[in-house]
């Protein structure tokens, strides 16, 4: 065999294996959780299902009352996009782009709020403190699964 | 309470390095603009600096004779009356007083180090947040800790004085940083 045949092929093994991974990467499914909770200056108890987040927030800010309002498991394709409504009527969308040694690559947009691009480990979370909302504020904590 | 009284109940914590995050960034935001708090925090620097000096001073020669003058003399101390009687008096083995100072030593450092254990600074985040685009409202990420928390400012508070679309990095002075994709 001819040594341009022997690159020929061994480009086209090469190209066979990047697709491959490709479609791997893009087939693999992500989990993300996604709660909304709502703080306030109203007094009030501190709800059983936001006692993590109430751990992380209470040492930097000041409020009376917290309150899950929903939580969400999403399982997302690489590109794939999900979400929910926040209860003011704007969208939160996540979308998963890559899948690495650092965690899952997440593109989150808050409508008409932000966007912000996210690198999350498995298991760990970002609190995202998004808007005014009934006298205090509306949080939504994104945690990957994968 | 006004800002400066609310500021000026952070400035010791925040003099001895001991703030993070959001109060962190909130004082340093508001000594950026207040000459009062930022003379308040010098106070506090030149106090500290006499306090090391007088600390670190050599004791005077004479301190010690000083004071062992006014001691009672150790003679007069083991001259003390027998007790007569059924109760032999106990001595302390020469062990023993060696034995409890390394006790009271060792008690002392484990109680400085569960003392100083929440005051030991907090690990440092991985940074999770890799890029921030505000919309409007200006943005503080508080990426300094274990956790990542991304903060949009509401209007009408007194963190809301910066320009429209400014991301901060709590920690950092804040400032404009350029639109369309603004990297944290």
């Amino acid at each position: 065999m001819s040594s341009r045949r022997i690159g020929a092929l061994l480009v086209t093994a090469a190209l066979v294996g990047l697709a491959a991974l490709a479609t791997a990467q893009t087939a693999r499914k992500v989990g993300v959780s996604l709660m909304v909770t709502h703080i306030s200056k109203n007094p009030g108890p501190i709800d059983p299902a936001g006692a993590e987040l109430h751990r992380r927030l209470r040492e930097e800010f000041r409020y009376q009352s917290l309150r899950v309002i929903e939580r969400r498991m999403l399982r997302l394709g690489l590109q794939e996009v999900g979400g929910l409504d926040l209860p003011t009527g704007k969208k939160v969308s996540i979308r998963p782009m890559h899948l690495g040694e650092g965690g899952v690559l997440i593109s989150v947009t808050i409508e008409g709020v932000l966007d912000t691009d996210l690198r999350i480990p498995s298991k760990k979370q970002v609190d995202i403190g998004a808007e005014r909302y009934e006298n205090g504020k509306l949080i939504v904590t994104l945690q990957p699964d994968y | 309470m006004s800002v400066c009284e609310r500021i000026e109940l952070l400035l010791h914590g925040y003099h001895d390095g001991e703030l993070h995050g959001w109060s962190r960034w909130r004082v340093e935001r508001h000594l950026a603009g207040c000459p009062g708090c930022r003379g308040t925090l010098a106070s506090l620097d030149q106090l500290g600096g006499w306090i090391r000096e007088t600390v670190a001073a050599p004791e005077s020669p004479e301190l010690w004779s000083g004071i062992a003058s006014r001691l009672p003399s150790l003679d007069a101390r083991e001259r003390e009356p027998e007790t007569a009687g059924w109760a032999p008096r106990l001595r302390a083995p020469r062990i023993l007083a060696p034995l409890l100072g390394s006790a009271t030593v060792a008690a002392a450092l484990a109680g400085l180090l569960l003392w100083i254990g929440p005051l030991a600074p907090r690990t440092a985040s991985a940074g999770m947040v890799l890029a921030v685009y505000s919309h409007g409202p200006p943005v503080v990420v508080l990426d300094d800790g274990p956790d990542d928390i991304i903060w949009v400012i509401d209007e009408g508070t007194e963190e809301s004085h910066l320009d429209d679309g400014t991301v901060v990095r709590a920690g950092h002075a804040p400032g404009r940083l350029p639109a369309g994709g603004v990297r944290v």
